[in-house]
């Protein structure tokens, strides 16, 4: 089997969670893209470090664009309630949520790629409100870029491929709750002003 | 002195008995089975003590070595030694009313105040009849009476009345099943069906019905109304299997594409496991795809986790911001003082210089009235005190009294300019001074 064939790229994503554009033809993408859909999923074009944080001892992979498994067609076997699948810890999900609303800042517009984030403001606010560091920390170190929620890039924080590949009903439910999440301090990061000359 | 009871009679509990059913379904299968002859609602106890009851009664009666029968007491001491029942003496007292009640206890002699008891034998089957009930929903039952039919027929003597009513009751019964498999397929969940088409294994039965059909024909080859029950009961059996094989495909479809493992017993995969060829095993999975276990997030979850957020730590904040005060800040104040006196200072001397480096003060502190005058030397005193103003003050020896005037007694004084170099080489030597290091 062939490293550009749909079956192999598609065991590849489901393995790492994600396929390295690198290398590959377009051709083999589209193939691997129907053959995905043929099966209810879907590949989604996201940014993420290469080799994921999983298979790297502690040293960050390249940040490359890379296309992650998403489903096709909601509901998805997840929100069926189906089989049991893993969720996160309440200290994760809270984390997680604050770096959600710190990078999905416009609900206008889909909540990934979103604004990178600062680590540190993360951190501080949480304390803040009375979430363990040490806790804190390691879900933004180590679980959640291991589920590929979150990456980072040098002091800042991205939204990873898991939240590219979450369906529309994820976004259209958090979009509408968007004001409750925690979120950092107004001012502690000046993002760039967009259409600004 | 009591001994070990024999190894056929260790205690068995209701769970003890070898079920294919779940709880559930044998609560509901002896409740039909009972509303048959039930007189009242409410008159069952579905749990599994009653039966549990019974075959404790019918194991004491039957060890029981009492001659005459064994009383209340014997059974019940005989129950506890033996069969370690899971109820309690009121329980048993409660079944044994019902039992007597009945007529399945009677008195061993028919005599008033009688004490020793016998079982009716019809106790026995009855425990057999729903020790079968609970297996399965009376398939068993079913296929009895099919080999009672057919054996009815096998024999000279046959009563075709009897074969006659026989072949009607095994066809209502095909039918009721018929009709019941077919309301589950179209709207039970695969679960129930699954459960429902396992009571249905009975792989004989299609030849028993083709068997039977066929003897009627042939023992009866003139009797048409016979020969009509027998295909109509063929007929009915072609339709339970119809539905016991649509019951079947949807379990395997549906189940197929949910990738529901669970729609087959443990039993079953193990029967596979076993006896299935190996090609047909190795198509297992052929086209199942496995998706290792990721983390799934959903709003609903993801809000909830943030709504209930209680803190591990105790939150330690700022204490508030202390109100200032509108005064200004006394040593700031002070400074300032100092630098407008020196000021003034300043300004003095650079008055009494107007015409050069030099001025003679003595006449002016002569002219001056005394607080005056102690002002002006003092300010005078210190600039020359300070190492970084550019100003010298000579006071002389010489002493001048003046008893008319303000300032009675003074020395002469002279204000001086000093140049910056002068200024810093009289700061070094005041500072060597003040050390000791000169």
């Amino acid at each position: 089997m062939e490293p550009s064939d749909p079956a192999y790229l598609l065991a590849a994503a489901r393995a790492q969670g994600l396929i390295d554009m690198h290398g590959l033809s377009a051709q083999a993408v589209e193939s691997t893209q129907h053959r995905a859909l043929a099966c209810g999923r879907r590949l989604v074009d996201c940014s993420a470090p290469v080799p994921p944080p999983a298979l790297t001892s502690g040293r960050p992979g390249e940040i490359r664009r890379v296309r992650t498994l998403g489903w096709s067609v909601p509901p998805v076997p997840e929100e069926t309630a189906a089989y049991p699948v893993r969720r996160l810890s309440p200290t994760q999900s809270l984390t997680f949520a604050m770096c959600l609303a710190a990078g999905w800042r416009d609900v206008r517009r889909p909540v990934y790629p979103g604004k990178p984030f600062d680590r540190a403001l993360i951190i501080d606010a949480l304390v803040e409100i009375g979430a363990d560091s040490k806790t804190v920390k390691d879900a933004l170190d180590t679980e959640l870029p291991l589920l590929l929620l979150v990456y980072s890039e040098g002091a800042k924080l991205h939204l990873g491929p898991a939240v590219a590949a979450l369906p529309d009903t994820f976004t259209e439910a958090v979009r509408r709750m968007h004001d409750h999440l925690p979120r950092p301090p107004e001012g502690g990061d000046h993002p760039p002003q967009e259409g600004a000359p | 002195m009591t001994t070990d009871p024999p190894e056929g009679d260790l205690p068995q509990g209701p769970d003890d008995l070898p079920s294919g059913l779940s709880p559930r379904q044998q609560a509901l299968n002896v409740r039909a089975f009972s509303a048959v002859v039930a007189k009242f609602k409410e008159a069952l106890l579905e749990g599994p003590e009653a039966l549990a009851a019974a075959r404790d009664i019918v194991a004491a009666f039957a060890d029981s070595e009492a001659s005459g029968g064994p009383t209340k007491s014997d059974v019940w001491a005989l129950i506890r030694e033996r069969r370690s029942p899971q109820y309690g003496e009121g329980f048993f007292e409660a079944r044994w009313a019902i039992f007597e009640h009945y007529g399945a206890i009677q008195p061993y002699l028919a005599k008033k105040y009688q004490q020793r008891y016998a079982l009716h034998p019809a106790v026995g089957p009855a425990l057999l009849v729903h020790g079968r009930l609970r297996r399965h929903r009376g398939i068993d039952e079913l296929v009895a009476l099919l080999d009672e039919t057919r054996s009815l027929i096998g024999q000279r003597t046959r009563d075709r009345a009897t074969i006659e009513a026989n072949l009607l009751d095994c066809r209502h019964m095909l039918s009721i099943y018929a009709i019941h498999l077919e309301r589950l397929v179209a709207d039970a969940s695969i679960r129930e069906l699954a459960e429902e088409q396992r009571e249905h294994n009975h792989p004989g039965l299609t030849e028993k019905v083709k068997f039977l059909n066929q003897e009627v024909s042939d023992h009866f080859p003139n009797d048409h109304a016979l020969d009509f029950q027998a295909v109509a009961l063929l007929n009915v059996e072609q339709r339970y299997q119809r539905a016991l094989t649509a019951a079947l495909q949807r379990i395997v479809e549906q189940g197929g594409r949910t990738l529901d493992f669970a729609v087959l017993s443990a039993e079953e995969y193990l029967e596979a496991a076993r006896h299935a060829p190996l090609a047909q095993l190795g198509e297992f999975g052929a086209d199942l795809v496995v998706d290792p276990p990721t983390v799934w997030i959903d709003a609903g979850m993801l809000m909830r986790a943030v709504e209930e957020f209680a803190p591990y730590t105790r939150v330690r904040r700022r204490p508030a911001m202390p109100q200032v005060s509108p005064e200004p800040d006394p040593v700031q104040r002070m400074g300032e003082a100092r630098v407008r006196e020196r000021s003034r200072q300043d300004h003095l001397a650079e008055r009494v210089l107007v015409e050069g480096d030099r001025a003679d003060l003595t006449g002016e502190l002569q002219r001056s009235h005394w607080p005056a005058a102690a002002r002006l030397l003092a300010d005078l005193i210190g600039l020359d005190a300070d190492p970084y103003a550019p100003y010298r003050l000579e006071i002389g020896i010489n002493l001048i009294i003046d008893r008319i005037g303000w300032v009675t007694y003074l020395h002469p004084v002279v204000l001086h300019r000093q140049d910056a170099e002068a200024t810093e080489h009289l700061h070094r030597r005041r500072y060597e001074e003040r050390h000791g290091t000169l």
